[in-house]
This record gives structure tokens, sequence and C-alpha cells, in this order.
């Protein structure tokens, strides 16, 4: 099958935690959160962000963590 | 609850014997000055000794600037602990926090079960304590944009293929 008629391609793979191994998500690391968030602070859903879902449960976990703590945003206007 | 269960585990899952790792981060107000940092670890550490808990770590992450304001406080000092305790110690520290005027916000995280108390010892020294009420010489290097330009990039780009498909 064709990455055209699928609609997905492989390069949407490649993530920022895929290409270094050693990254924690973690949520006292609201720098590596906010690449997994628009531009409104929203959180990126998987099929865009490329992430698995067992990476997509720690993302979203890690910031909602991390927006109690002040360290993220909830809204951005 | 009688007085024998004091920084126990109290648990029937958990192993006989062992503690858990908790960690918590506090927010205090940003004019809160280094008497008052050290006030408030030392009025912690005999909460942690009266239910046999142990303080294994403690940070001064310096004053941010918080994402939004929070009891209108637009920037605060934060502080990370990490302890080894019973069920009871996470009630107890938090009930003073909530005590204390100067903490703004706190939040409490379980990082393990079934830890060894003789495994993890205590990190703590009276110099750490005088370094941690000093805030760090170095703050944290503000974001490089064009790192983030390029996470949106990437994102909205991704946007238009999946509409182009639908």
């Amino acid at each position: 099958m064709s990455e055209e008629k699928t609609g997905r391609s492989s390069k949407n793979r490649a993530s920022l935690l895929a290409s270094d191994k050693t990254l924690v998500i973690d949520y006292k690391n609201p720098q590596l959160l906010k690449a997994f968030l628009t531009d409104r602070g929203k959180i990126v859903p998987a099929r865009i962000s490329g992430l698995t879902a067992r990476q997509q449960r720690q993302i979203t976990k890690a910031v909602k963590r991390a927006r109690m703590l002040a360290l993220l945003p909830y809204t951005v206007a | 609850m009688s007085e024998n269960t004091v920084g126990q585990v109290l648990s029937v899952q958990s192993r006989k014997g062992t503690k858990r790792e908790y960690e918590t981060v506090i927010i205090l107000r940003p004019n809160v000055n280094k008497n008052g940092i050290l006030d408030l670890v030392h009025r912690m550490q005999v909460v942690f000794e009266n239910f046999g808990a142990r303080l294994l770590k403690i940070e001064n992450w310096g004053s941010r600037t918080l994402a939004f304001p929070i009891k209108r406080s637009t920037t605060g000092i934060y502080l990370y602990w990490r302890y080894l305790g019973g069920s009871d110690i996470v009630a107890e520290f938090e009930r003073n926090l909530i005590i204390n005027e100067s903490v703004l916000r706190f939040y409490t995280v379980k990082v393990e079960d079934d830890v060894d108390p003789s495994a993890r010892p205590s990190e703590i020294t009276e110099d750490l304590l005088q370094a941690v009420a000093e805030p760090p010489p170095e703050p944290e290097p503000p974001p490089e944009p064009e790192h983030e330009d390029r996470d949106r990039d990437r994102f909205s780009s991704d946007d238009d293929d999946d509409e182009g498909v639908s």
C-alpha cells in the first residue's frame, strides 16, 4: 500500500523522543513538553505528533501535572 | 488509628518493612527570603522526624515566572523535595504547607512503592540546607525560539496532509 493511500507517512513517526532514546517524559521538564503543545497550549494529538500510544499517555499526564505547577499554561490567549 | 502505625505503609499489597518514595514541588511567594525558606525546611524536618520519614533530597529551582498568576503572584520560588515515608507523611506534610502563608501551591507525586529504607540514605547536610536557601546562581536559560518554530511548522504541515486525504 502506498503512503498516499494510507494517508500516513513514515516520516511522521520521527519525533524528538524517537531521535533521543535517553529522554524521559517528566512533568519537571517543561521545555520538552512544550514541543507537544500547540501555540494555544493544547496537547497535540498523537496522529499529528506521531507518538506511540504509550508515549502519548505519558505526555498527557506530564503536561497536566506541569500545568498544576504553572510550568505550562492551561490556555494561551 | 493507634500510635504504633505512625510511619508505616498501611497497604496490604505493600511488602512489610518498606516505605514509599514521594516527591513534592512547592511554589513559594517571590518575596520569601532566605530565613523564610530555612524556617520552612527546619519545621518540616521536625515533621519528618515525628512521622518516621526521611528527607532524601531538596533542591531550589530558583525564582521562575509562572505560566499564569497564582494568588495574584506572577513569579514564584520553586522548591523540590524528595522523601521516604509511610502512608501518613503526605497528609501531614501538606497540612503543614496549607498552614504556611508563604506557600502558593504544592503538588505531590508518588515516585516508588516498596522501597527498602536502608537502601536510600539521605543526602541532606547542613551545608546543603544553607545552599537551598540561596537561589541557584544561574537561572534556567530561556527557550530557544528557533526550536519552537520548527516544531510548530512540523505540526502545521502534518495538518495540511490530513486535510488533503479527507
